[in-house]
């Protein structure tokens, strides 16, 4: 048999060659769709349940001005057009696998269903989000919570009445008609907020730049 | 543990710089020692009598792409997570025009201008005042182009999502296309070469 002598460039040409059919076989690198999950570490998460979040403690986070939490609103366009938490970001359900978020930052996520919330936790997790948290009761109870909090006339906390005013909301004391009072402020109404520049989402979090 | 780092949030922003900076010298290093630091190298492909710079760039292609596709496979890497600049039809043709022509008037594009530039050419160093020129110019400008800048955005492509072609397919047809180019390259060597002798005889 005659030896064929290769140079180093054939031999690199023949390598890529070959790498190049192989690859015919293994299709598409879809590592996107499948990943790895720590199911223990899930577990504890939804049993001490460490991923909630109240209204009240957001509400007093984004008086307090801290950054080091991005919120998401996980409806779509129209619904957060109409009104979102102050400082929120628009990123629906269906965005979050191609949206850039930054994988070890801390997340709040909210929208206007809990079920739909909660698997979008679990799907961020499974993701590979590190620290996401859920507003407990999402939207609806940000608004019963924060902006029209119930109270009574006996022994209202002005702790609550302050933050409620701050988000350009009002409290309801007891003797008032609640449930119409709810709907027609959170459709009329909306406030939309004027919140000082100091609250969460005027200033983003840092942004990783790239790109040449 | 999956790459890319930088979007994990691994390290920090300053310690990214650190790392682009090796990576930058690495790059020059290459650029340096495949003799893109002289203009009349560079020029010469544009005359088919060199073709070094579209075999070095087509090698570099094939093995990025074979890595990042392998990587991928394997589960190291998320390719999703590369950056990729977005696709501006248009005004990216327009531009490659532009630079084209700049890289045959002037000998160099603007990464191996530098890599002249710091061996110490003079033709490298006034290329790079051009680009620095020609980069505050368009800043100034950049109002009233800024539409036609921004236009015929299709977002950002992968040439299996254009060509509806399977990942895996498509790698092999890449691999078949370098290796076809580089053959035809240095048959084209050879060709051009010759005649240029043959030209420069005639004139004797």
């Amino acid at each position: 048999m005659k030896k064929i002598n290769l140079s180093t460039n054939n031999k690199l040409a023949l390598l890529a060659l070959i790498l190049g059919f192989v690859a015919i076989f293994f299709g598409n690198p879809d590592s996107s769709n499948k990943s790895i999950v720590n199911t223990e570490e899930l577990a504890l998460n939804i049993i001490d349940t460490n991923n909630i979040i109240h209204p009240m403690q957001l509400a007093d986070w984004i008086i307090q001005g801290k950054v080091d939490y991005r919120l998401i609103d996980l409806r779509n366009e129209s619904k957060y057009n109409e009104y979102a938490i102050p400082g929120a970001e628009n990123i629906p359900l269906t965005q979050i696998k191609t949206s850039e978020l930054l994988r070890n930052d801390k997340f709040i996520i909210y929208s206007d269903d809990e079920l739909r919330t909660a698997q979008s936790w679990l799907l961020m997790k499974t993701l590979g989000y590190k620290n996401v948290y859920i507003l407990v009761g999402g939207i609806d109870n940000w608004k019963e919570s924060v902006i029209f909090p119930r109270l009574n006339i006996e022994n209202s906390d002005s702790r609550i009445i302050e933050i409620s005013k701050f988000f350009g909301g009002t409290p309801i004391f007891g003797n008032e008609h609640k449930e119409s009072n709810i709907s027609e402020f959170s459709s009329k109404v909306a406030p939309k907020i004027q919140a000082p520049s100091s609250a969460g989402g005027s200033k983003k979090p840092k942004q990783k730049r790239e790109g040449c | 543990m999956i790459a890319p780092f930088y979007k994990f949030d691994l390290f920090s922003e300053e310690f990214s710089f650190i790392i682009a900076f090796l990576i930058g010298i690495g790059f020059g290093f290459f650029l340096e020692r495949a003799g893109f630091g002289s203009a009349k190298k560079l020029a010469s492909q544009f005359y088919f009598t060199d073709l070094a710079v579209f075999k070095v760039m087509f090698t570099a292609i094939v093995t990025a792409m074979i890595g990042v596709y392998y990587l991928s496979i394997i589960g190291i890497l998320d390719y999703n997570l590369i950056y990729r600049n977005e696709t501006f039809l248009v005004p990216q043709i327009v531009g490659g025009l532009i630079l084209g022509f700049g890289f045959i008037i002037g000998g160099y594009c603007p990464g191996t201008s530098l890599v002249a530039a710091s061996t110490g050419k003079l033709d490298g160093l006034f290329f790079l005042f051009g680009v620095i020129a020609g980069t505050f110019g368009l800043s100034l400008i950049f109002p009233i182009i800024e539409p036609f800048y921004y236009s015929t955005a299709i977002g950002k492509l992968n040439l299996s999502d254009v060509l509806l072609i399977p990942y895996g397919i498509l790698v092999f047809a890449v691999v078949l296309m370098a290796l076809a180019g580089f053959i035809a390259a240095e048959w084209a060597e050879k060709r051009f070469t010759q005649k240029t002798i043959e030209v420069k005889d005639e004139k004797n």
